[in-house]
Formats: C-alpha cells, structure tokens, sequence
C-alpha cells in the first residue's frame, strides 16, 4: 500500500528509490543538503535541464563545485596505527567526500558501469575467511540483481558491445541482452595499450558507460570532450541520476526534493522500534522534521553511517539499529594501483575519459604459491579501467608536487606530457571489509551547524598490499608492451600508503546480512531493528569488490524500493 | 587594464606542438570557427586593484613571475595576469555575483557563439559562506570559528607579501631584487609568513596562469598556447577521426627536458589518472607542502618497484 516515504540523499541511490516509490503512487519527501544545480528539475524533459557545469578545470577541480565544503563540513581520518596509538585524527578537510548536489555525486561521476561478478556475491563460501578481514557472503546472488541491473541500464542508457566481451566476463556477468548503445570511438592512445594487452596475453573491450553514443532519451550523443571525471557534462550527454529517475521522479507530482536540507536526526518511537521524523536543519541552523511511514537513508556510506550514530537514544545507545556493533564498520575504499606507458608520440590521450577500455584479467582470485607467500590465502585483484590522460591544471599541480614551481616547473608544462604522451591506468582494488576500518562520530570536530563530523579510521589490509604487488607488475608490463611505448611506471597505492586512497568509490559501515547479531541490514535493505528503516546505498554492500559500484548501487536499490512498494512492513507497534 | 589586460582585439597566437617542436602560427577569424579568442575580464588592474595596495600588487607580481617565470619566448605569470586574477580572488565578493565560479555551459572558444563563462554564477548562502570563511577567515567572528580560528587568504597573502619586502635586504622591496636574488630569498625563507603564503601562492598562481581566462589569468591564453593544449573543447568537442586517429600534422617531439630525473617523472606521470589527482589534491588540501609529500612519497615507491624501464632496459634518464 502506497505511503508517505523520506528518503535521505538524491544521488544514485535516492533518486532511484524516488522514482520507484513515486511510480507506485507513493508521496515522497527527498532530503539533500546539496544545491540544485540543474534548471528546470521537475518542469522540463531531463533533455532540456539547465546546467551549472562546463569545461571549467577551475570551478570543477580546484574549487571543487557541488562538492561539500571541506571547511564547512569536514571529515577526519586516521590510520589504523594513530587509533591504537591513541592518536585523535590527524587530518581534516573534504578528504575523500562524495558530492553534494541535487542528483549527488551522480552529476560529476564519470559515469563507468560494469556489472559485479558472480563469484563477488558468495566469497567467504568459495575461498574461506580470511584472518583480520571479515568477509561476508552476500545475502542476495547475482541472479537476484540481474533483472535490475537490465533495467537500470536501458533507463539510464548504457553503451557496450557484447560481442567484445571476454567469456568469463560473460560468464561471470551475465547479460539478458546487449546495450543500449554502441560504444563511442575508441580512442587512438587506447587502442595502442589494447595492443600491449594482446602481447601480455590479457584482453581488452570498451567498458560499459552510462554515456550517450547516440541520440538517447532526448538527450544528446558524447562529443569525446575528454573533461568527464569530476565535471558535470556540458552536453547532457551521460546518464546521471538525475536525469535518469529524479527529475521524471519529481515530474510525477509525487516527489518535493527540499535542497540545502542537512538532516542530523532520525527520532523513533519511545520502544525505538519505528522512526517517527527526520530532523534537519536549513542553512540558517532552524530545525525542520518531516514524517513519513518509512525512511530510506541513502547518503553513502560515510554520511549515512554518521547519520545513523548521530540518531542514538536511550533504546539505541549506540546508534540507531546498531546492536550488532558493525554500523559504521566495514568501511571501505577502492585503493588504486596506476600504472601509464610514456609514448615516443603525440597519442592524444585527452580524447577522451568517457570511452575507456575495461581489462578483466586481474580480477581473480588468484590463489597460487606466488600469493601464499605473500601471506594471504587468495588474492582477489580489480578490473582495470585502460587508458587516460589529464588535463593542463590537474597536471600543473602534479608537477607542483614533483618539482615545487618556477623554471623545471615551466619546462614540464612545455612538454605537454599529460594529454599528448602518456596513456594511463587505473586498477581499483577490491577492499576486503575489516571490523576496525570504520566510521565514527569526531569527539571536537563539527560541521558548520555544529553537528559531529564523521571520522573515518582506515588502513588497507594485507591483501590490499599483496593484491597491489602482485598485480602492479602486470599492469606495467602491458604498458610497457603497448606499441611505441619508450618507458613505463606503476604506482601501488596500498603500499605506499597506510591510509585512505581517496577513490571515490565507497562501500559498507551498514552491511546486510541474514544474522541480526552481525549485520545492520537485512537483505531487504531494513534495519533489523527498525520496522520502517531501510538503507538503500552501498553502505549495505557486505563486500567491495573491484568493480566501479555505482550501477550496482542503482540496481540494488530499485531492488530494495521495488520491495517496499510491494508492501512495507506494517511494524509490530 | 594593467598591461597584458584582456582587452586585445584579433589575438595572434602561437601554437606549439609537441615540446620545442616547430612553430605554426595560427590567427584566430574573428568569428570563431573553432578558433579561440581572447575575452575581456572583469578584474582589477594595476592601478585599481581590489583588494591589494598597488604596492602589494607589485610585489605579488614580482611573485608571480618567479612562480612562472617569462622566458626568451613565453610570458610568465606577470604578464599572464595572474597576480591581478589572485588580487580578483582576494576581492571576490566586491562583485555580484562574486568571482568564485565561471557560468556554463561554454566558453565561445569551441563553437559557441556566446561566451557563458564570462558571467558569474550567483552563489547560494552555503557558497557564500564557505568562500567568505575561504578568503576572509574567521576573523573576529565566533560562528565561522566553530572548529578554531581560520586565517584567510586575504591575512595570507597581506602578511606573507609583507614578510617578502622586509626580507629584502638593501633597503629594496621584495619587487626591486634581481631574479636570481628572488629565488634564493624564497627558497631560503623560514618565515611562516613567506611559507603560508606559497602553500596558496604557488596552487593559485598555476590556476590562473593554466585556467579558464574568464577568472583573469591566462591572458592571451598564453597558458595554452607554450603548453599546447586545446583547453575547454565544448561544444564542438572531437571527431571520430581525432579520437581515433594519430594526428596528421602531428610533428616529431621534442626530447623531455631534464629538468628531473627520467623515472622520476615517469613516475609521477602515472599518477596522471584524475581520480587519482583529485586525491592527491584532496589528501594535500590543495597546499603546495602537501602536493609535495603526497607525490614525493609515491615516486619513491614506484621507483623502487621499477619505474622508468625502457625498452632497451635501463634507465631513461637520458631521453
Ligand atoms: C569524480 C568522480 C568520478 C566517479 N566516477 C564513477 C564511475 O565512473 N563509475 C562509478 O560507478 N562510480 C563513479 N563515482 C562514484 C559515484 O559517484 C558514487 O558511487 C555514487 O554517486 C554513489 O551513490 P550514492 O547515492 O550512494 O551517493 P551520492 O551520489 O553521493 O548521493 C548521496 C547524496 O546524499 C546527500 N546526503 C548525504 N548525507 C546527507 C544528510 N545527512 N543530509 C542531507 N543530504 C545528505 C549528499 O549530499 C549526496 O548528494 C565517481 C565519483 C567521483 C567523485
């Protein structure tokens, strides 16, 4: 029976969930502390939205647009070490933030989308546990997201081409159908690296992207810009959220999304078995509340753990729905190993982010003597995102970092590297989830309104490290086969450094699972403690695979909303 | 307009391919047709700045100029204009909507026949605040100091230009001292005031001279031009050809100067990935003493795990 919902969040998770609600004549209220940046929301066919983003390096990269400030409002983190050794935070600032806007990081997300694997889904059955590292099997299967992941694909437009893809990915994943869309052109420097690939025995294919290679859903075809990661797309040509499900959402009638709405409590009933309304402020720090039947926190992971421990009370005391213990736990990130192949020629590399290669080779698990010696039982390694270059700005602070400023730096500038002579990868490591890798609430610092600010306590695991030199040097040496490559480096992450590598890929703090005593969530998406409080982001992912998550987060929360429009529960009170 | 302003007619252009490679010069019609053109800037100038005295201006350009310094054929940061686009900064909010972020969706550089980044954005409260609290700091005013005091650029750049003129010796300013003289007072400074100020100094300065030229740096599109890139591409963006195809006209490039050892550039190149950048970015907090530990500390490990293999084994430093 249709209700009243407050969905907390509108990036991929939320908007999702607006849209399903909505469709199934639910009333919903979306709460987003991020500003409207898209004209039109709700009035105008998602083709003809207005936009507050361009080709800009400076109000993208540098001031970080439709991103939270990190002065207003801050996250800490620390190591795993600094904790044990008592040690507060030891940084502070927009570390690792998603976005905050109307649609979420959605606008300026990059907008890849492959699917997860089979085998991501039952690890702890097929390989066993793994000592320091709580690996969980999922509560769902593939087969349990796979109608979803079609649909979200053909609503938010994704380009592939199946016949290129490998068979274990096949396998592996899947797919009812092909895509949407063609791939866009391969670019000049991708196909080089391709070609080392092929040497290295390993293969390549267009990766699937929510971008437009044709005219779709009124919207127009990718012109290959290259400014993708990080900017709103000038053209309107990828396939965010907002154009996806939240502004059909809101055209429905059904939808009111309240901007700069900072929401810092959920309140329940007395027994704490329900939640009442949801507390926010405006900008002006006046209190709001808003009720509904259900909550659905979709804010990502770190802000939805923060918002669920700012929410104790006397029947939570530690956090609302944390009687296991494990909200905010489990926290994870993709660490990156990079590697890049420096060419003798201009291969133009800029041209462009949006169409990149995808190399499934290292994903695992690779379980040989090579890996037991380095002390893990398996190592389950990423897919690698092949080829990509980097604007002049972005390469100026680079440069800045190597060799502080004045005449080298100049020299460096003149030679044009970043977009004329390098073709660079990104592998993203699956995290496996650790009790001790967590969010919790900062004991001084705040935000803005005076509210805690998350901190996040992290180090990546052993197998993040082995993981990194096991593979790193297989992703050098196929940038190193590439035709005409003269040199070639690889950058291990996890190794170098003991704590976050800021990915932008977030997983966990709210797992699901079927036991209530070790996981928050069940596999619904509700709060095992809470009647009507569901998460519908990837904080409820019980494992990081290596794979960029946002077209899961999206198909696993249409899966979880298409279970409440069925019939939420009505609640023991 | 302070020399170099933006208020030139049909810009000349030179475009570099490649590094040092031969020179094409390239006159932008007119009526764009792809080509890029020069824009006029809201900003101060030499004699009007907005925020800074003319004296703290000179020395910010003179600052400037050592970050980028002019050479035999390009201009430096000066010239540039960058020293009047951070005074801009310094002074954003003297301007409705303020200086903060450039409109969208495109420049007229690529196809456009208007130029949308030429006009602000008007800023909500949330914007206003964070970069008032940015540029102002927390001043005498408890409610921006809710996690301790916050100095802002403005105090940053007042105090360290001011540190740079009392250092220099011989009763000159920072702006009277030989080039040479410049370099070694800021590479020897231990004043906080001179450190504090090219944390920020040197990031903005690389903003402007290499950003949009609509925040008032890159004039001439000087910054694209020395560097060879194509800057904002919208709408026009990229043939299939272009994407896929070698450049025809492409020349031969130019060895890489030696200015750093070959695997340590190669290193630092693969963290040329822009997820990864923006992490550098973030972890440093944009700072110049971040920049540097961050990048410092993962050039040491790739090239301990064999950055820089050539092909015919070995080293790159000679390439
Ligand atoms: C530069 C970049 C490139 C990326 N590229 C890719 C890619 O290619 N492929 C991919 O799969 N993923 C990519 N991502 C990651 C992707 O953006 C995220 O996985 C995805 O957006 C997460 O969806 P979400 O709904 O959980 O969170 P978000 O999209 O971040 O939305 C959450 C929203 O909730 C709001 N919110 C949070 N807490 C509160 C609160 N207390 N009160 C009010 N509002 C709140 C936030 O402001 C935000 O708008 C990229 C990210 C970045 C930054």
């Amino acid at each position: 029976m249709a209700g009243e919902a407050v969905v907390v969040g509108s990036g991929a998770a939320g908007s999702v969930v607006a849209w399903e609600l909505a469709r199934n004549g639910w009333s919903v209220t979306v709460l987003e502390r991020g500003r409207h940046l898209r004209e039109g929301l709700g009035e105008r066919p998602s083709g003809e939205l207005g936009t507050r983003y361009g080709s800009d390096e400076i109000k993208n990269v540098s001031r970080a647009m439709g991103f939270p400030d990190g002065l207003l409002e801050p996250y800490t983190t620390r190591t795993q070490a600094e904790a044990a050794g008592g040690t507060a935070r030891s940084a502070r600032g927009a570390l690792g933030q998603l976005g905050a806007a109307v649609g979420g990081t959605t606008l300026h997300y990059n907008a890849k989308t492959p699917r997860f694997w089979k085998q991501d889904f039952t690890q702890v059955s097929d390989l066993g546990p793994v000592e320091g590292a709580q690996v969980a099997d999922w509560p769902i299967g593939y087969d349990d997201l796979e109608p979803y992941y079609d649909e979200v694909e053909r609503r938010v437009g994704v380009q592939g081409d199946i016949d290129a893809m490998p068979s274990r990915t096949l396998e592996q994943s899947p797919r009812s159908a092909g895509f949407e869309m063609p791939p866009n052109p391969v670019p000049y420097v991708r196909s080089l690296l391709a070609e080392g690939a092929r040497r290295a025995s390993y293969s390549t294919y267009p990766q699937p992207a929510a971008v437009n290679s044709t005219g779709f859903g009124g919207r127009p075809a990718c012109n290959s810009c290259g400014l993708c990661s990080g900017y709103g797309c000038p053209i309107n040509a990828r396939g965010d959220a907002l154009v996806s499900w939240l502004n059909p959402a809101v055209g429905t009638g059904q939808v009111r999304v309240i901007d700069r709405a900072f929401v810092h409590r959920i309140d329940t009933t007395r027994k704490g078995h329900r939640a009442r309304r949801v507390g926010y402020m405006d900008m002006s720090g006046r209190e709001h509340a808003v009720s509904g039947d259900i909550v659905v926190v979709a804010g990502s992971p770190i802000n939805t753990a923060r918002l669920l421990l700012l929410s104790a009370t006397a029947a939570h005391p530690d956090g609302l729905g944390n009687g296991s213990g494990q909200l905010g736990r489990n926290m994870m990130f993709h660490n990156l190993t990079l590697a890049v192949a420096v060419f003798g020629q201009d291969v133009h590399p800029l041209r462009s982010q949006s169409n990149a290669l995808q190399l499934d080779d290292l994903v695992g698990p690779f379980t040989g003597p090579e890996v037991r010696a380095l002390g893990v039982p398996y190592v389950k390694g990423a897919m690698v995102q092949v080829g990509g270059g980097m604007p002049l700005l972005e390469s100026a602070e680079l440069y800045a970092g190597l060799v502080g400023y004045g005449r080298a730096h100049k020299e460096l500038m003149k030679a044009a590297l970043t977009y004329t002579r390098i073709g660079g990868s990104a592998l993203w490591h699956e995290d496996l989830p650790q009790a001790d890798n967590r969010v919790d609430l900062d004991p001084e610092v705040t935000d803005f309104l005076g509210v805690p600010s998350a901190r996040i306590t992290y180090s990546p695991h052993r197998h993040e490290k082995a993981a990194a030199m096991l593979l790193g040097p297989r992703m050098q040496a196929f940038h190193q086969l590439a035709p005409g490559a003269i040199a070639s480096a690889f950058v291990p992450y996890p190794v170098i450094r003991d704590g976050a590598t800021y990915s932008a890929h977030l997983g966990g703090t709210a797992r699901m699972g079927e036991d209530p005593a070790t996981s928050v969530c069940d596999a619904s998406g509700r709060m095992h403690e809470l009647d009507n409080v569901y998460v519908a982001d990837a904080s409820t992912f019980p494992t990081f695979p290596g794979f960029n998550p946002t077209l899961t987060i999206m198909a696993n929360a249409l899966r979880i909303a298409r279970g409440i429009a069925g019939g939420a529960r009505q609640g023991r009170s | 307009m302070a020399s170099g302003g933006g208020d030139h007619g049909v810009p000349r252009r030179t475009l570099l391919r490649g590094t040092g490679a031969v020179a094409i010069a390239v006159f932008a019609p007119l009526t764009g047709g792809g080509m890029r053109q020069a824009v006029a800037v809201p900003r101060g100038s030499a004699e009007q700045p907005r925020y800074l005295t003319r004296a703290e201006l000179d020395t910010m350009r003179a600052l400037v100029d050592r970050i980028v310094p002019e050479d035999h054929a390009t201009p430096g940061g000066a010239r540039s204009g960058c020293a009047e686009a951070i005074d801009g900064l310094l002074g954003a909010f003297r301007e409705d909507p303020p200086l903060i972020f450039a409109g969208a969706p495109f420049s007229d550089r690529a196809g456009s026949p208007v130029n949308h980044f030429a006009e602000f954005l008007p800023l909500d409260s949330y914007e206003e605040t964070a970069w008032r609290l940015r540029i102002e700091g927390s001043g005498d005013r408890p409610e921006r100091a809710f996690n301790g005091p916050v100095t802002g650029f403005q105090t940053i750049y007042r105090d360290g230009l001011a540190a740079l003129d009392e250092a220099a010796v011989g009763g000159r300013r920072f702006a009277g001292l030989t080039a040479p003289e410049q370099d070694l007072l800021l590479a020897t400074s231990r004043d906080p005031a001179v450190t504090a100020l090219m944390d920020v100094a040197v990031p903005h300065t690389f903003e402007f001279q290499y950003g949009a030229p609509e925040y008032g740096g890159n004039v001439d599109l000087a910054g694209w031009d020395y560097t060879g890139y194509p800057g904002d591409v919208q709408p026009r963006g990229w043939t299939r050809e272009e994407v896929e195809e070698p450049d025809r006209h492409a020349g031969p490039v130019a060895p890489l100067p030696g200015v750093v050892p070959g695997d340590e550039l190669v290193a630092a190149l693969a963290l040329a990935h822009p997820d990864a950048v923006r992490g550098v970015l973030a972890r440093s907090g944009g700072l110049l003493s971040g920049l540097r530990s961050e990048v410092g500390s993962a050039v040491a490990a790739a090239k301990r795990h064999g950055a820089g293999d050539g092909k015919e084994g070995g080293s790159t430093d000679g390439w």
